[in-house]
């Protein structure tokens, strides 16, 4: 089997880093693209583009028939989902496989099985990957599941996933509306109304095992991410390694990661999930089977590339190195620059992209899917781009990424790039005190601010002056914007 | 003679008179200099926006910025943040003016839910509706207390950004 032309069934930074692996390698990069996508820069980071149908997501990027009509019409041999959109489709993965195609990712068998929560769970407590305690509702006596199980607990849909059919009950009386919300929830979203119950844990952190096995029997991991700092279950700053983590958990918890992964003889790039509570004790939450959007801070600290993993182990050839080969150095963290307002309950913003600086410097690396003149469109994800820094410690990865934050600017739509550096400049952050709650406990009414006000509104005066006369005869607006007659008449008073 | 300009939900006084290489400042009575130290080329960017980059110092700090003038917002990124100035005089923006009843829908998307009737009374910050927009569900709050007058919204539809959603007339 070989692979020589790569369809990436993706769009925005995923889909230039992809093509960037590809590149490398020799390989070709297809790009696809929606009508609202036309010119963006996934587009230009691939040797050829395809277009794929109008804007919304359904009748483009998810659009299966589609994606194989591209792959057959540029003669592509592969294609590489990235996440979100197909990338845990076990439909998709099997419709490329019977194209003839190539399927950059794992067999869809564990896609399918991952995918539901219930099958998973199952899966891998047979593999003895300890559960966040919890229980399937039936037809039985849901009340009486819930009062082993104890209150707090969640709700949460069998085949869910952010966020969506999940409901935390504080108490048995708010058990039967939170039953019936979340499996009419879970319906109307994946069109499986299944819940099961979770036993709610008090300040858990996020810490997940990126796993990688090829396909002739290798499966090593690359130690571990912690990714606590969330809103509405979405991460928005990574790091590796979690500050808390002892040798001996960390042993422990890669080995329940890799067993996870062997129950399921899974292949190719994945991420185990798990709560890990006060106590040190940790909890399988789910398998991410496709590469994961914080995958940067990994290959930083151990110098492996993923994406061209993926690639090769797709391409039947093996891994090429064994667990004693991976070792981690320094410490790594990402941010993810968003298109939203962290002061206005994170709404999403789009728009034209009017300017945009992007950081730079040693130990600053930027995954990014904009351009000045582009447009972010309405229909899709607001990730904009990640940043990422390392340092040969903590305090320093920190420091550099503040810095390289700070330099960062994005004009056009509103972004949470203010709101990144004050979580990095917490006390709490520093200290290392993360815990899926942080946000809601330090950050629930955060206002933009600064101190740099003053020269921002002397820059907005500046640039409201006259232009030259030169740029007169170029042509602007007939009539004088409000900030035209402001600058001209405070600046010539 | 000051004028006034809006940033977020604050109105700043501000006067700005020329001096050699800048301006003496004073902003909301507080006085500061800043001398105006280089300029990148000026540059059109979409729907006819002004793009430049500025070198100025403050007070004797140097602050670098990125600037975007569009027809009502001038748009300014100094140290990792962006301020968005609309002048003071004009109404705010596209989603009825500040404070007023008129709850609009600040992007495309779906209707999730509505979570008022009309005849409801409603106080400052009450979700009214939740609105799925770039894959997000965002609620959207009352600005004003007052009573529900009309609720256009009808979860499950697909509403375009500035579509009427609620309006509230204020107690």
């Amino acid at each position: 089997m070989s692979v020589k032309a790569v369809l990436i069934a993706n769009r925005g930074e995923i889909a230039v880093r992809i093509a960037r692996a590809c590149r490398e390698h020799g390989l070709a990069a297809v790009a696809v693209y929606s009508e609202a996508d036309r010119g963006a820069p996934h587009t230009f980071a691939a040797d050829r583009a395809v277009p794929i149908g109008p804007p919304p997501a359904v009748h483009s990027y998810l659009n299966i028939e589609a994606l194989l009509a591209a792959a057959r019409q540029s003669g592509a041999d592969a294609v590489h989902p990235g996440y979100g959109f197909l990338a845990e489709s076990a439909a998709f993965a099997r419709a490329v496989e019977a194209a003839g195609l190539t399927w950059v990712g794992p067999p869809p068998q564990a896609i399918a099985t991952m995918g539901d929560k219930l099958a998973a769970r199952a899966t891998v407590a047979r593999a003895g990957v300890p559960l966040v305690p919890g229980t399937e509702v039936g037809g039985g006596d849901a009340a009486a599941a819930a009062r082993r199980l104890g209150f707090p607990l969640l709700v949460k849909a069998a085949a869910g996933g952010g966020g969506k059919g999940m409901r935390t009950v504080a108490s048995e009386a708010e058990l039967p509306d939170a039953l019936a919300a979340a499996r009419r929830e879970a319906e109307a979203a994946f069109a499986d109304g299944r819940v099961y119950l979770e036993k709610l844990l008090v300040r858990p952190r996020h810490v997940e095992v990126q796993v990688l096995g090829d396909r002739h029997g290798t499966l090593v991991h690359l130690g571990e991410r912690e990714c606590s700092i969330q809103r509405r279950h979405q991460k928005i700053v990574e790091e590796t390694p979690c500050p808390v983590l002892t040798p001996r958990l960390r042993t422990e918890m890669t080995a329940a990661a890799l067993a996870a992964a062997r129950a399921v003889g899974y292949t190719s790039a994945g991420t185990v999930e798990f709560l890990l509570d006060v106590e040190g004790r940790f909890y399988f939450l789910e398998m991410n089977t496709r590469v994961q959007v914080e995958h940067p801070i990994t290959e930083w600290v151990t110098g492996i590339d993923i994406v061209a993993a993926q690639l090769r182990i797709a391409a039947g050839a093996p891994l090429g190195f064994g667990q004693a080969d991976v070792r981690a150095r320094g410490h790594a963290i990402e941010a993810r620059l968003y298109a939203e307002d962290p002061a206005a309950g994170f709404l999403p913003s789009a728009g034209p992209i009017l300017a945009l600086r992007e950081p730079g410097g040693p130990g600053v690396r930027v995954d990014s899917g904009i351009a000045a003149g582009g447009v972010v469109p309405v229909e899709y994800d607001p990730l904009l781009g990640k940043i990422s820094a390392w340092g040969e410690g903590r305090a320093m990865a920190i420091a550099r990424l503040s810095a390289a934050l700070r330099d960062t600017a994005v004009l056009g739509p509103t972004t949470n790039l203010a709101f990144l550096q004050d979580v990095l400049a917490h006390p709490a952050f520093r200290r290392g005190e993360t815990h899926t709650g942080f946000l809601p406990e330090h950050f629930a009414t955060w206002q933009p601010g600064g101190e740099e006000a003053v020269a921002a509104l002397a820059a907005a005066l500046a640039l409201a002056r006259p232009a030259a006369p030169a740029g007169d005869a170029r042509g602007r607006a007939a009539a004088p914007t409000p900030w035209e007659t402001l600058g001209a008449w405070r600046l010539g008073s | 003679m000051e004028t006034r300009l809006r940033l977020g939900t604050r109105t700043l006084a501000v006067a700005l008179v020329p001096e050699a290489e800048g301006w003496a400042a004073t902003v909301d009575g507080a006085a500061h200099r800043v001398t105006r130290l280089g300029a990148g080329p000026r540059t059109t960017a979409a729907g006819g926006a002004t793009v430049e980059e500025l070198a100025l110092e403050v007070d004797g700090r140097p602050h670098r910025a990125l600037v975007a003038r569009t027809r009502d917002r001038v748009l300014v990124a100094v140290a990792g943040r962006v301020w968005a100035f609309e002048s003071g005089e004009e109404a705010r923006g596209a989603h009825g003016a500040a404070g007023s009843g008129a709850v609009s829908a600040p992007m495309p998307g779906k209707v999730v839910s509505v979570l008022v009737a009309e005849g409801q009374v409603v106080e400052v910050g009450q979700a009214l509706v939740v609105l799925e927009a770039m894959k997000m569900e965002s609620t959207l709050a009352a600005e004003v207390a007052g009573r529900v007058t009309s609720v256009r919204a009808v979860a499950g539809a697909t509403v375009a950004a500035g579509d009427l959603l609620v309006e509230i007339t204020p107690a």
